[in-house]
């Protein structure tokens, strides 16, 4: 191989052994960058103003990220500098992760101070409370929770907030919480007086020419904090967390009217009880007491630390009872306690709202958007009902048992089909604890006899066999027949008894279809061998069409391929509101289904198989009743003339677009 | 890529040997091969250029080999960079090959007007061309190693780069976005200046 030179990278030799400008670009792209940067901030944008300050989003060309920057108003002038510094150097001496970080602080070209900052999203509690997309109560008293951390700790230190407003609190949805705006933040014992003769122009925010003195926001002060003479100290700041907690609950701020009404309102701490302000919110009497103690008008009967006002809320979550209630009722509870099994409860039903969390973790990942919802503010009864009347008399916490046990039956309403395992398992645990409230509930025990019958425990549902009046005494009908059937989750029968017990119910009791569906659903979940599971659905389908050999299905896992022939009207999904709606042939898996149906065929039976290929050239007359979901279908196979396109385009719903093959 | 840092910053107390001194000093027959590997090829390629004639390159090669290995105990960094003093050992022998053949035609036309050997401290214009040569030799197999290490279309984006097209027809001609053009031909660049800087370490004696 001879060598040729390339005359191009003559250059490149130079520039990379003496390592002049360009040598030292190519070789170090980054370091050149970093060396050769004038500037070090960059494509300032402003984000807001303040009365003393105003905040960037700029770029730090060194770092090559994004920070806020905080700069002096232009308006302001030297007599501002200090504060403004001080600001700066209090926050930075703050480290706590619910407090913003400062990175650096400095004087820019013009002479003038600035401080850069950790920039974040543009959501603070304010918004969270009231924006478009307001979260839920358990979660804006977790982010309040987190602003105690940060106020407790700063108070460790000997500084004081007095300005702790929801636009001070910048809280996102991935549950970071930082307490902003440090400015009138003070040392304790700092001295004022220097601050008194201030001339009127120089007065560091604009509500101090109100009154003289005031600082801090309107409407999130302590009284103590609107008058000349009096101390400011952390019990200020537990009186603005009271006044935030007030907004949490109730959805408003706790002064509203015009200025001089939040004043006067403040003076004389006119604080309406969140349970007056929002009576269809619900507003537990527990948390409500807690608000009226930190709001209290005398700092003496504040709480003492934002660490003790933090620890009541976390006690509320965990479902304790707080300080805060009255001794009288907190005397009452603990004889209460005493007398009944209510530790036991309790323990439960900390169990029960785990499990309800997680049910509803399941079915939001089931895209179960609606079904949950409609649970979700069951499951937020349960809680206030625990948490509100757990001291009630006895014929409340029946009421309660009650309650729970109806939870577990809308749970398994909306549950059984998506995620049959977990939920069978968590109405179980919601039937525990309402037995447990009340052991000889009807409606738990009546539950308790259907999860039973659900998964095929016969033999553990006449232990607590129905009353004969109860809507469910049929269902003895089927239990009487199988005594000796004790399966569950962990045990199922063979297939071949399954399908056996299926044609036998159709001659027992032909009435339960949903019931039925609900024992397939549970078994073909929580079955682990992988055997053809097409007995089952073939008896599944003569017990919907109440016939015997209703359909031949010819099933071809290793295909993927399923037949379904049928010389009747057969239907393929039980369409009563017990039911799951969808398609019964869903517990085989194939990709693509052909159906000869000689007479009348529903495709909207098909609802929700997950099928690439329909082929319907076989069949009679297709009647389009439902529309129907097959989310992955490509192809659908007719005969010419059989249906039109658009007929089929119209009903059938597809994640996208599919081809219509016409077919001898 | 460590293994470049070290040796472009590498502590100096550290005695680092480099290719052409392992070759000679230490008998070291593998370095030895490796040697004449990599300056085979341009000393050919050299002669070649100097119109030597083809049946005596071999032989006129073998007496620059010789004179690399036998003189570089006396090369001085202090005095000239390597490729002055290579492109000197490689005149010489040519020199030298001229004077044996009496080629005087030859020997004007590489040389100019006869110049007197004390002369050739002095760098002539055969001389920047070698060193010119020897740059875009060394510069060449960097990018040999260069184009071992990038898939792709990074090597094209960088040669069209090199070839003077903007980076918006480099982007346009390869269907890829501006910046990524840019991203490429910085990536290209950098290994490639860090390749010719680990061949000067291995075969440029200090």
């Amino acid at each position: 191989m001879t060598y040729k030179p390339d005359p191009r990278l003559a250059q490149a030799y130079d520039e990379a052994t003496l390592l002049n400008e360009e040598g030292l670009e190519g070789l170090c792209p980054s370091y050149t960058e970093l060396a050769g940067e004038g500037t070090r901030f960059r494509d300032d944008t402003l984000l807001g103003k303040g009365a003393v300050k105003e905040v960037y989003r700029t770029f730090n060309s060194h770092t090559r990220r994004w920070v806020a920057m905080a700069r002096l108003r232009a308006d302001r002038g030297p007599e501002f500098y200090d504060l403004f510094v001080h600001e700066a150097w209090l926050t930075a001496s703050l480290s706590h992760p619910n407090i913003i970080t400062i990175h650096d602080a400095g004087v820019d070209g013009n002479g003038r101070p600035f401080f850069t900052m950790d920039l974040k999203g543009d959501s603070s509690l304010a918004d969270r409370v009231a924006g478009p997309a307001p979260a839920g109560r358990r979660e804006l008293l977790e982010i309040f929770m987190k602003v105690c951390d940060a106020v407790a700790y700063a108070h460790s230190q000997g500084i004081v907030h007095l300005d702790l407003k929801p636009e001070n609190i910048q809280a996102d949805a991935f549950g970071e919480v930082l307490v902003c705006d440090w400015g009138l933040a003070k040392q304790v014992g700092e001295l004022e007086e220097g601050e008194y003769e201030l001339p009127n122009a120089l007065r560091p925010l604009d509500n101090m020419t109100l009154m003289g003195q005031i600082k801090g926001s309107l409407g999130f002060m302590a009284p103590e904090q609107v008058m000349a003479d009096a101390v400011k100290d952390h019990r200020s700041d537990i009186f603005a967390l009271g006044c935030i907690l007030h907004l949490i609950l109730t959805g408003v701020p706790p002064f509203t009217g015009t200025e001089e009404q939040v004043l006067e309102a403040t003076r004389r701490c006119e604080v309406v009880p969140p349970r007056k302000v929002s009576p269809e919110r619900h507003i537990p009497g527990a948390l409500e007491a807690v608000v009226l103690k930190a709001m209290a008008r005398n700092p003496e009967d504040r709480y003492a630390s934002a660490q003790l006002l933090r620890d009541e809320i976390s006690h509320f979550l965990e479902g304790y009872s707080t300080l805060a209630e009255k001794p009288g009722f907190f005397r009452e509870a603990r004889l209460f306690l005493a007398r009944n099994r209510i530790p036991a409860t309790i323990a439960f039903l900390a169990i029960v709202t785990l499990s309800v969390v997680s049910v509803l973790f399941i079915q939001r990942i089931q895209h179960q958007q609606e079904r949950a919802e409609r649970f979700e503010t069951k499951a937020e009864a349960v809680e206030i009902l625990y948490q509100d009347e757990i001291d009630r008399s006895e014929q409340e916490r029946k009421a309660l048992a009650i309650k729970m046990a109806r939870s577990a039956s809308d749970l398994k309403k909306l549950g059984i089909f998506v995620r049959p395992v977990e939920t069978v398992r968590e109405a179980r645990k919601l039937v525990a604890s309402a037995e447990a409230l009340d052991d000889d509930s009807a409606l738990a025990r009546l539950q308790r006899f259907s999860l039973d019958c659900i998964t095929l425990n016969f033999e553990g549902a006449l232990e607590n066999p129905v009353q004969p009046h109860s809507g469910l005494v049929d269902y003895l009908l089927l239990v009487n027949a199988f005594p000796e059937f004790n399966y569950s989750e962990e045990r199922r029968p063979s297939i071949s008894k399954m399908s056996g017990f299926l044609q036998q119910a159709l001659e027992i009791n032909p009435n339960r279809q949903a019931l039925v569906e609900r024992m397939v659903a549970f078994d073909y979940a929580s079955r682990s061998d992988g055997g053809d599971y097409s007995p089952v659905v073939a008896a599944l389908l003569d017990y919907v069409c109440g016939e015997k050999d209703s359909a031949a299905l010819k099933y071809s896992p290793a295909d993927s391929t399923l037949t379904l022939q049928s010389n009747q009207n057969i239907r393929l999904a039980i369409w009563d509101k017990w039911g799951s709606n969808d398609c019964l042939l869903r517990f085989l898996t194939f990709r693509s289904l052909k159906v000869e149906v000689d007479d009348r065929f529903f495709p909207g039976d098909l609802q929700n198989l997950h099928i690439e290929t329909l082929d319907l050239s076989a069949c009679g007359e297709l009647v389009f009743n439902h529309p129907v979901d097959l989310p992955l279908l490509r192809k659908v196979i007719i005969r010419p003339g059989q249906v039109s396109a658009q007929v089929l385009r119209d009903s059938i719903s597809a994640n996208a677009r599919f081809e219509i093959v016409e077919q001898q | 890529m460590i293994r470049y840092f070290v040796q472009i910053m590498g502590s100096s107390d550290q005695t680092r040997y480099t290719l052409l001194q392992r070759a000679c000093d230490l008998h070291d027959e593998q370095a030895w091969e490796e040697f004449v590997g990599h300056y085979r090829r341009f000393i050919f390629y050299i002669l070649n250029e100097m119109g030597v004639a083809f049946g005596d390159i071999e032989d006129v090669a073998q007496q620059v080999l010789l004179s690399l290995t036998k003189d570089l105990k006396g090369y001085d960094r202090s005095r000239a960079r390597f490729r002055t003093w290579l492109s000197t050992v490689i005149r010489n022998a040519a020199l030298a090959h001229f004077r044996k053949q009496n080629v005087r035609q030859n020997y004007i036309r590489v040389f100019g007007e006869e110049q007197s050997l004390e002369a050739m401290e002095q760098p002539s214009e055969i001389d920047l061309r070698i060193e010119q040569e020897w740059a875009a030799y060394v510069a060449d197999l960097a990018m040999t190693r260069v184009k071992d290490v990038f898939q792709g279309q990074a090597i094209e984006v960088f040669e069209l780069g090199l070839d003077g097209l903007p980076a918006a027809e480099v982007a346009e001609k390869t269907g890829l976005s501006i910046a990524s053009v840019y991203t490429l031909r910085k990536r290209v660049k950098k290994r490639l200046y860090l390749e010719i800087r680990a061949l000067v370490a291995e075969l440029e004696p200090e």
